[in-house]
């Protein structure tokens, strides 16, 4: 029983109760640095290490914090991780640090994150907090890489810096969308995506109420 | 009494929070900082000899408010002048380090550093092929643009093709490096 608990708590992130498709938190990073697979992946990584790490310190001192201050002790404990993460990048990856720009610093004001502790992490014991930072966290980098990569295929013509489409001036057909290397591309992306969603969740939910 | 204890302890939670925070955030930044400045100080090396081919070396200039790097080749001769040129793009900041000649006429090279330009547009600026424009071109008067060349009029000293939809950007790389050039001749004089 507990693992099923466990199981289910890890899992809604993925799909059910995914922060980009189904919350819609988190929209700033999402659409701002989703327009190469690799940002995409960066930024879902380091909002999953910012989640993680503040839901098993916020989990382990739920009941040290006084009502009054949870939220103000809650970002403090968020924004050290950021820094964490912003210091990790700009001493490893400059490159990656660069692209990212701003928006490394701005997950301190993810609401995903912020939105996890209030609602799970300071009500439940650390092992449920894991488990549910963990789906939300691989859930959220997931929608990322799945977003960047569309918008990087349709507007370069790669994946990860992989060629997939030829372009015309390599002798190819592909001439590549540069809307979708643009903030527009991400609204245009995003809100397909979300449309697919629902109609797949629609549909699951019709079914269900059938039997 | 119940009230005042309250306060106490809000006070004290958030003291020792910010205090475990920052004490933590000194540790990790002492840690990656120096790796950080190590590592934008190389990429600044490596685009001085890139921007002065002939390089083998270089020394620091230090003017009255700019930084000159002088190289220096094999035989100790000097090869020219490197510095760095910043300016406002179409979205952000531009950094560049531009090699002329030690005479200031004619540019080596260029090497974009930093640039947000829009990607696909602007942001071809950082391309080779962009930057290859610049290479032994005329630096004075002072370098021109021009938008949809017709093929067939050659190129005049010291001009450079614009990029498709992005005369902004390619503007902006011109006219920063022409102002910072008078500026190194005007202190050099």
């Amino acid at each position: 029983m507990r693992q099923y608990i466990l199981f289910k708590d890890a899992l809604k992130g993925l799909w059910k109760e995914n922060p980009v498709f189904r919350q819609l938190l988190g929209m700033c990073p999402t659409l701002a640095v989703t327009n190469a697979a690799i940002f995409g992946l960066s930024m879902g990584l380091a909002t999953f290490f910012v989640l993680l790490c503040s839901s098993i310190i916020i989990s382990i001192f739920r009941r040290v914090f006084p009502h009054q201050v949870r939220i103000a002790s809650f970002v403090v404990i968020i924004a050290t991780f950021v820094t964490v993460v912003d210091l990790f990048l700009k001493g490893n990856f400059p490159e990656i640090s660069k692209a990212l720009g701003p928006y490394v610093p701005l997950i301190v004001v993810n609401c995903l994150i912020l939105g996890r502790q209030e609602v799970f992490a300071s009500k439940n014991p650390l092992h449920r907090a894991v488990a549910d930072a963990l789906g939300m966290g691989i859930g959220f980098t997931l929608a990322l890489i799945a977003l960047a990569s569309i918008r990087e295929l349709l507007g370069s013509g790669t994946i990860f810096g992989v060629q997939i489409l030829t372009l015309v001036g390599e002798g190819g057909r592909f001439r590549p969308w540069i809307i979708m290397l643009l903030p527009a591309g991400a609204f245009l992306t995003l809100g397909t995506m979300i449309g697919i969603s629902n109609f797949f969740t629609g549909r699951a939910a019709k079914k269900s109420a059938c039997h | 009494m119940k009230i005042m204890s309250d306060t106490v302890k809000m006070i004290a939670v958030l003291t020792i929070v910010g205090l475990i925070s920052g004490g933590f955030l000194t540790f990790v930044y002492e840690q990656t900082i120096s790796k950080a400045e190590r590592k934008s100080l190389e990429s600044l090396r490596k685009a001085i000899f890139v921007v002065l081919p002939e390089a083998v070396d270089y020394q620091e200039l230090k003017l009255a408010d700019q930084i000159l790097y002088q190289g220096i080749d094999k035989s100790g001769q000097k090869v020219g002048l490197a510095f760095l040129v910043e300016g406002s793009g179409f979205q952000g900041k531009i950094e560049i380090m531009v090699g002329v000649d030690q005479d200031l006429s004619r540019l080596q090279n260029i090497q974009v550093l930093e640039s947000v330009e829009t990607p696909g547009l602007g942001g071809k600026i950082t391309d080779q092929e962009f930057q290859d424009q610049f290479k032994g071109i005329a630096a004075r008067p002072k370098i021109t643009y021009v938008r949809n060349r017709n093929p067939v009029t050659p190129k005049k000293p010291g001009e450079i093709d614009a990029i498709t939809g992005a005369t902004i950007s390619s503007k902006a790389v011109a006219d920063m490096i022409n102002k910072e050039i008078v500026r190194v001749w005007e202190a050099l004089q």
